[in-house]
């Protein structure tokens, strides 16, 4: 009887500590992008107000490299006790097409996503093309239009590899660590063009610094809402769109469910935030804040596109199929 | 006028703002002292830290944080060869020897004294010149930040005092060292034989505080017996002519500093790296040879390392650019406040560039008073005899290592280090060339490629950008000189020999 | 004049004297050091396998990542090759000084196998506890069993200080 008993208060004290509330410590988030980067700046403007609803502090560190697999890879390994957070970008969802990684989001559990990214196509303010179709003219004509790009798998080069398919051209790029150096160097007059998220480019085009010649999207931004959206240029786009970036919070897919709950209802507090609205509005970008099945959905439809895009046109080391990714419908 | 000098005096209006920039200051200069603690990370805790105040305040804190923790680093570098950032490194080659004289006081001193210099200079250049500089700066092509990168290179075979030739090799190991891990533009994975932590990089800190902290430790164990030096703390704030005899160099240094931050992406490491190699190579008599406790070698590195600090703020301020790592987390800062940094942000809020200028000013002041009064502590740790003080500055290079990243692998990273160090270093061979090679390495690598893009890959428009662009000439033109500066026919020619 | 002269001229204490040397121009030992010409030969295999392993990495380009590990592989076979030669012309090592006493004086062994202990101590006792009998024990080794009490109480001192401030001012949870 008395062992029993004893089996029984352990067993409780034991299903106590389990049940101690998440978080009891403070939170490591990692960000795979640069500081100052649009990436950097949604997780630095969310998880203060998220902090306050989960009462620990989530300490945020920029973790770089590789696209964002280096960061992706580490918080892989860490252990899924939900004290672990990648703050990451759309770039995952290539990793495996291009070779770059194994370890994508199927590895994870989206606890939220926080905003899109629309891709808009600029050049410096001294360029001398006017418009969108200038451009794709001078290409198609045999001159040497050099393109910025992130590495692989990056908007830029996503975009640059369906505007090369569609128009059948090819560009020269260059490479750089981030959208931000990308926009320097287009201002510079070391590269021609670059198609970066909006997020970074929204300022620079309201400033004059440096003219958008097309969103890529099927309507106009509003915004920003003199850049035409490419559809009004060529209906070629169509069929690839909706597309662009994403920005979400992620967690192990092991994570116990108490933490991503947690983690979850404290997003989705600062997502409803007049804050994070102020912020967002400033950024320029869409807001999105679903979760659960519903960000799942979102991401593989996400992956469907990019991955078959850039593996129909030749950008891609292994075919979608391998990895069981699916074909966007109707495409 | 007076609208600027009403934002101008916004700061000294506000005893809250005034108490934050002195706090942010002193903690700062800790921060950068403590190997592995980096401006960059207490920034980016302020971050979030300071989401709920109000945007003054926390620029103040973000100021003052800035200004300590980039005069923090010399400190340690001086003191006990640590240098607590990289930027540092150059300083702790002059400022090291001149503490196991006896000096570290005056070198701490005079130290402060033509940091606080130059960081004026970096303000005033950026109250005058903003606009011009930015838009100068983004002149700069891959190429040119390329030959930076080589520039800094060349100190490889000078600095360490050692055969230049051991020299390079340690340099030389310290870029293929670089090249470990995920290439960034391609995503390849380069000497990484499917290790995992291989593939996140070598990270340059950890490997700087193993081979100079560590190694520096074991180093002293072979003559553990000796006694260490004792400090004569006399005369520590230099007199007037002796400022006046390090102004032009300061000047100098700080200028180029000033352009270096302004540079987006590069900061003041390499300002201080490049200005150290400057004034080896300009400075006629030095005061003792360099190497051995030259106080220019202390005046150029850290004279330039603050004119970054205000160089660094300019394309910030101006195009919303990041002059260095810790103005990137800046502009984070004021989108997450609601701010616009870009173009539109001197227009939209003018009260902010001001107020940040004066802010800067006031940190200045401060790092003048706190780095003085802190001299005499400071210069008394050597005095502690290193039996008792090597282990703590082991488990303090540990602790450090650690929070660079929170993983234990960087520990034994770091040890690893500082034993390949120790071995070196008792064959000849130089840390400081290795890492600068670590830290230069990405930088010539990703330029260098490219610069090659640019060219679509062919040789002959390559070679063709380095005459044919007026930066690129300019600079081209001053590597040569550099390395001929040093040859044997050059100085017979110029009756040097 | 004389005031800048007499500032930068104070610096006594008996190893100035002694120690200072034309370090800026860099004058060659006569002798070779014991296991020098291992070192070099070490450097010139280091850059070797380099090379080779920079083989597997993408090239074709003038751009491709494997252009600049190729180079500095070269540059480090070259340098150790120049090295390996160098030493070979300066005189044999001393007869009384044999490799191992050079490289590893008594105190260096003792502090490195506490380093390493440490490294394996570490994941499993955790930070405090390690670092506490790290310092402690190299501080009374190094003073060859004086002062033991000093010792422990600075150790405390020390690793109190370094635990506040990181773990409660920044926030970093010890390993």
């Amino acid at each position: 009887m008395r062992k029993l008993g004893l089996a029984l208060a352990l067993l409780v004290l034991a299903s106590g500590a389990a049940c101690a509330a998440y978080p009891e410590k403070n939170i490591q988030g990692y960000i795979m992008w640069g500081a100052g980067g649009a990436m950097d700046n949604v997780s630095r403007a969310i998880v203060p107000i998220a902090q306050e609803h989960l009462g620990k502090t989530v300490i945020l560190q920029n973790r770089t490299g590789a696209t964002g697999a280096i960061a992706t890879t580490f918080v892989a390994n860490q252990p899924a006790d939900g004290y672990s957070i990648l703050f990451g970008a759309e770039n995952p969802n290539l990793y495996k097409v291009t070779g770059l990684s194994q370890i994508d989001y199927d590895q994870f559990e989206p606890v939220f996503l926080m905003m899109a990214n629309v891709g808009v196509v600029i050049v410096s303010k001294d360029s001398p093309y006017t418009s969108y179709k200038e451009l794709i003219d001078a290409a198609a004509s045999g001159k040497t239009i050099t393109m910025g790009s992130t590495g692989p798998g990056g908007l830029p080069y996503v975009a640059t590899t369906m505007i090369e398919k569609i128009h059948n051209v090819k560009f020269n790029k260059m490479q750089f660590d981030g959208e931000g150096p990308c926009i320097t160097a287009l201002m510079g007059g070391h590269i021609d063009a670059v198609a970066v998220g909006l997020l970074a480019a929204a300022n620079f085009i309201h400033s004059g610094n440096v003219k958008g010649l097309a969103m890529i999207s099927s309507e106009r931004i509003e915004s920003v809402a003199s850049v035409p959206a490419v559809t009004e240029i060529y209906e070629e786009y169509r069929p690839y769109l909706p597309w662009g970036a994403f920005f979400g919070a992620f967690v192990r897919k092991e994570t116990p469910a108490e933490a991503l709950d947690a983690l979850r209802s404290a997003f989705t507090k600062a997502f409803q935030d007049p804050r994070f609205d102020e912020f967002a509005r400033t950024m320029g970008g869409v807001k999105l804040g679903i979760a659960g099945e519903e960000a799942k959905k979102y991401i593989r439809q996400n992956q469907s596109v990019a991955a078959w895009l850039l593996y129909d046109a030749g950008g891609a080391k292994f075919s979608p199929e391998e990895f069981g990714i699916e074909r966007p419908q109707g495409k | 006028m007076e609208q600027n000098l009403q934002y101008f005096l916004i700061p000294f209006l506000s005893w809250e703002m005034m108490l934050l920039i002195w706090v942010g200051v002193f903690a700062g200069i800790w921060v950068g002292a403590i190997p592995g603690l980096s401006v960059t990370m207490a920034a980016s805790l302020l971050i979030s830290f300071t989401f709920s105040w109000d945007l003054n305040s926390a620029l103040a804190l973000i100021c003052g944080v800035f200004v300590g923790g980039v005069y923090g680093g010399a400190i340690t570098a001086i003191l006990l060869n640590i240098p607590g950032a990289p930027a540092a490194i150059a300083t702790g080659i002059e400022g090291y020897p001149l503490a196991q004289r006896g000096e570290a006081g005056k070198a701490i001193g005079l130290c402060t004294t033509v940091s606080v210099f130059a960081s004026f200079v970096g303000i005033l250049v950026l109250s005058v010149a903003a606009p011009v500089i930015a838009n100068f700066s983004l002149k700069f092509s891959p190429r040119d930040f390329f030959l930076l990168a080589v520039m800094g290179i060349l100190l490889i075979g000078s600095i360490g005092g050692g055969d230049p030739i051991k020299g390079i090799t340690a340099g030389a190991v310290g870029v293929l060292l670089s090249m470990v891990g995920m290439d960034p533009s391609t995503g390849e994975l380069r000497y990484t034989f499917g290790n995992i932590y291989l593939m996140a990089g070598i990270s340059f800190v950890t490997a700087m505080i193993g081979l100079f902290g560590v190694s520096e430790a074991l180093i002293q164990f072979r003559n553990a017996g000796k006694k260490s030096p004792k400090q004569n703390l006399d005369r520590i704030i230099p007199n007037w002519a002796t400022f006046l005899k390090y102004l032009p160099l300061s000047i100098r240094s700080s200028l180029l500093g000033v352009f270096i931050g302004a540079l987006p992406g590069t900061g003041g490491d390499v300002a201080a790296l490049l200005a150290y190699d400057q004034a080896k190579r300009t400075v006629r008599n030095p005061s003792r040879p360099f190497g051995t406790g030259a106080y220019e070698g202390i005046v150029a590195p850290e004279t330039a390392n603050k004119g970054a600090i205000g160089g660094a703020f300019i394309p910030m301020l101006t195009l919303g650019i990041p002059g260095d790592a810790v103005t990137a987390i800046i502009i984070g800062a004021l989108y997450i406040h609601g701010l616009k940094p870009g173009p539109m942000l001197m227009i939209e809020t003018p009260h902010l560039f001001w107020m940040i200028v004066s802010c800067l000013s006031i940190a200045s002041v401060a790092l003048m008073v706190l780095g003085l009064v802190s001299v005499k502590p400071f210069a008394k740790i050597i005095e502690i005899p290193k039996e008792i003080i090597m282990p703590v500055v082991i488990i303090l290079s540990v602790i450090g290592t650690y929070a660079i990243q929170n993983s234990v692998v960087d520990i034994f990273y770091m040890i690893g280090f500082g034993i390949i160090g120790y071995f070196l270093r008792l064959y000849g061979y130089a840390t400081g060339p290795m890492v600068l090679g670590l830290i230069l390495g990405p930088m010539l690598d990703a330029n260098y490629r490219r610069a090659m893009q640019g060219a679509e890959n062919q040789i002959l428009p390559f070679l063709e950008g380095f005459v044919t662009n007026p930066i690129s000439l300019f600079l081209t033109l001053s590597i040569v000189f550099l390395v001929v500066s040093q040859t044997s026919f050059y100085r017979r020619w110029r009756g040097l020999e | 004049m004389e005031e800048i002269r007499e500032f930068e001229a104070e610096g006594t204490g008996p190893e100035a004297a002694a120690g200072e040397k034309e370090l800026s121009k860099y004058v060659p030992e006569a002798q070779r050091k014991p296991g020098e010409l291992g070192i070099a030969a070490l450097g010139f295999f280091l850059g070797a396998f380099g090379y080779y392993f920079a083989l597997d990495m993408t090239s074709g380009e003038y751009s491709s990542p494997s252009v600049f590990p190729k180079l500095a592989s070269t540059l480090i076979m070259a340098c150790s090759a120049v090295n390996f030669f160098k030493a070979l012309r300066r005189k044999k090592p001393e007869a009384s000084s044999t490799l191992i006493g050079y490289l590893l004086p008594i105190d260096v062994v003792v502090v490195l196998v506490l380093l390493v202990a440490y490294c394996f101590v570490l994941p499993r006792l955790h930070f405090i506890v390690s670092s506490y009998a790290f310092m402690v024990i190299g501080m009374v080794y190094l003073q060859r069993g004086k002062n033991i009490v000093r010792a422990l109480l600075i150790s405390a001192a020390s690793l109190a200080v370094l635990v506040a401030v990181f773990r409660y001012l920044f926030l970093v949870i010890l390993p």
